[in-house]
């Protein structure tokens, strides 16, 4: 036994210095608040593709990630080793990977840049061509049904550099916006990609109009799903000046819907100044948004008609808890997220048809908890 | 088995006082870390209470509240730990070079040992690895010791009190020692016996040719980089990006097991039938 006294010793390091490690790792998992989204009344089974997400910081340690659907929460620090140098996906790009995983191969973000319906999948992505020092868009398309793909690059031209804002798809063409950067300035351009005729058309929707050296940026107002078929789409162009005292200013904001299946870009007019601003857009409605220390007011505008809808008001949670406030539009539907209480409301007769509460373990970490953004799976 | 444990244990009683006297090191210098931080605060504190005629809350409000984090992104924490991991790294080619260069020729007796001679490559190749992680664990145990004294030193009102487990994970070098779970501890320390298998390997090649034997090192270096970096090159370059991270990660640890086989085949052979005394 003397002999080995010494490699006793260090296996014991080891083992203890490790174990307690792990086991400390292990109990500050657990320290953190579990959270459940409650089913109080209604379809339980619209809540079911809605992915809320977040973080949690008490100050005492860096924020914790987390994500929180019907199943539970989930902390990125409680991911292993492996799925965190895996990298964490977004709920729609994990389902898509499931359900297509052959066509998925190879993409390396989705934001804005995909477009998806019953039977059509496609995706459009920057790429730099090294050998030509030039951009392209890699545009994939697949059938559901035939499992047929099409790969095209599409060359930008004269174009450096291309940000796409939009994909849709409307009988066999493909329609791609982004915002291009020439070398004399920038424009909102439409790529279509005709799939019968194998051939892409593209033009240049809206150019930098300003007479001075003014920035002029071109972006989408925000839908709600983002690969979902629109009819309409809204674009708004944003002239910044530089003031006198050398802050970026917004010297003028114009807005244009464009029609998908007109295929036809016209001025827009929205009321954004006395209905506060513009938050939400269903390819039909826009939703404006006005908070008050009291209350927070979601107002319909049909860009069609041009009237108003009748408002949806949400009464502010009266406690000293961080304020969180969500909504997104789908299937003809309002999520809300307002505080603890998740809500699915009928957009025609305003009916509730889910409603939950967002219940968490220890009702005092609640102060540390913030949940930001909602997303649909 | 027996023959190779014996060899093991007598490698580790070899190892034993380079080991034990890193890990006094660490613990010395990280105290003395721990006792400098408090210092230095607390003298922040006096003289702006003294020289500047601030109230106690004053000064906190100036200064901020006193974390162990301080004291673990100081060099007086992260001094050691370098220290330590080049020790280790010298030690990798010592444990091989100190039988040709000690005081006997002592590899004679190693290879005339009536055991297989590979014994000696895996026992020297596992006293690396435990060595190493066993200063890892202790760096975890000085870790809560040098936190609780911090928390007994300094006063509550200046003292922000933080889980040693969340400061390790803040800092991306730190947490690249400490994986936070077990899958990463045998990712990171067994991808880190590759690389010593490999180190081993080169040296045995070494010993086994001298001059052409450094040239086949290197060699044998380039190539097992070459292989280990393939599936990230040849999927960025040749595939597109076809493949999903996952399945990069599942392709690496194949190729690092490969390179481990690969190296204990040669070292095999180069003990069996090549090497010199």
């Amino acid at each position: 036994m003397k002999k080995y006294w010494k490699t006793i010793v260090v296996l014991t390091v080891l083992v203890v210095g490790i174990g307690s490690y792990l086991v400390q790792t292990s109990l500050v998992a657990n320290s953190l608040p579990e959270l459940q989204i409650e089913h109080v009344s209604g379809d339980e089974s619209l809540a079911e593709s809605v992915v809320l997400s977040g973080k949690y910081a008490d100050g005492k340690s860096a924020p914790e990630w987390l994500t929180l659907d019907y199943k539970g929460t989930e902390y990125m620090s409680e991911r292993s080793f492996i799925e965190q140098m895996v990298g964490k996906r977004g709920p729609v790009q994990e389902r898509l990977i499931d359900e297509h995983k052959g066509f998925m191969r190879g993409v390396s973000y989705l934001h804005d840049n995909f477009y998806e319906d019953d039977e059509v999948l496609a995706v459009a992505e920057t790429s730099w061509d090294f050998s030509f020092q030039t951009a392209n868009i890699e545009l994939s398309y697949l059938k559901k049904e035939s499992g047929e793909e099409v790969h095209e690059t599409l060359h930008l031209g004269s174009m450096d550099y291309a940000h796409i804002l939009e994909v849709q798809y409307h009988e066999n063409k493909i329609m791609v916006f982004a915002e291009g950067y020439f070398n004399n300035g920038n424009g909102l351009i439409e790529m279509v990609y005709d799939l019968e005729e194998d051939r892409m058309t593209q033009n240049e929707l809206l150019e930098n109009k300003s007479q001075n050296s003014n920035h002029m940026s071109f972006s989408k107002v925000n839908d709600s799903v983002t690969y979902q078929p629109m009819d309409h789409l809204i674009f708004r162009s944003t002239e910044e000046q530089l003031s006198n005292e050398g802050r970026v200013e917004v010297a003028g904001t114009k807005f244009y819907q464009y029609d998908v299946n007109e295929m036809e870009l016209s001025e827009l007019e929205l009321p954004i100044n006395e209905n506060g601003f513009v938050s939400g857009f269903d390819g039909n409605t826009v939703y404006f948004e006005e908070q008050t220390p009291e209350e927070i007011k979601i107002t319909p505008f049909n860009i069609e008609g041009g009237d108003f809808k009748e408002d949806f008001v949400f009464e502010k949670a009266n406690e000293d808890d961080q304020f969180m406030f969500n909504y997104k539009i789908k299937d003809g539907n309002l999520y809300v997220l307002n505080h603890l209480e998740l809500r699915v409301i009928d957009l025609e007769n305003k009916e509730t048809l889910y409603e939950g509460e967002i219940t968490i373990d220890n009702e005092e970490q609640l102060e540390n908890l913030e949940l930001n953004r909602m997303e649909f799976r | 088995m027996r023959n190779f444990l014996k060899l093991t244990n007598f490698e580790f009683n070899r190892i034993s006082k380079l080991l034990f006297s890193l890990m006094g090191f660490v613990l010395l210098i990280q105290l003395i870390g721990v006792f400098f931080e408090v210092w230095m605060y607390n003298n922040r504190i006096d003289s702006l209470m003294t020289e500047n005629q601030m109230t106690e809350a004053q000064a906190l409000n100036q200064v901020g509240e006193l974390s162990f984090a301080m004291v673990m992104y100081s060099m007086f924490f992260l001094g050691p730990i370098f220290i330590s991991v080049g020790a280790m790294l010298f030690y990798i080619f010592l444990i091989w070079y100190r039988e040709w260069f000690g005081k006997n020729t002592f590899i004679y007796r190693l290879l005339m040992l009536p055991t297989e001679r590979i014994n000696i490559f895996f026992s020297k190749l596992v006293t690396i690895v435990v060595a190493t992680l066993t200063l890892v664990g202790f760096q975890f145990l000085a870790l809560l010791i040098e936190n609780s004294i911090f928390n007994a030193l300094v006063s509550d009102p200046f003292l922000s009190e933080m889980n040693v487990v969340n400061l390790i994970s803040q800092d991306p070098l730190i947490s690249m020692i400490f994986p936070h779970s077990l899958d990463g501890i045998l990712l990171v320390y067994g991808f880190g016996a590759v690389i010593v298998g490999v180190l081993f390997t080169a040296i045995l090649l070494e010993r086994s040719y001298r001059i052409k034997g450094i040239a086949a090192a290197i060699l044998y270096a380039i190539v097992v980089s070459a292989l280990l970096a393939s599936p990230f090159a040849v999927n960025e370059l040749l595939l597109n990006g076809y493949m999903y991270p996952g399945e990069i990660l599942f392709t690496f640890a194949v190729m690092a097991l490969l390179v481990l086989m690969v190296s204990i085949v040669i070292s095999r052979k180069l003990l069996n039938d090549k090497i010199r005394v």
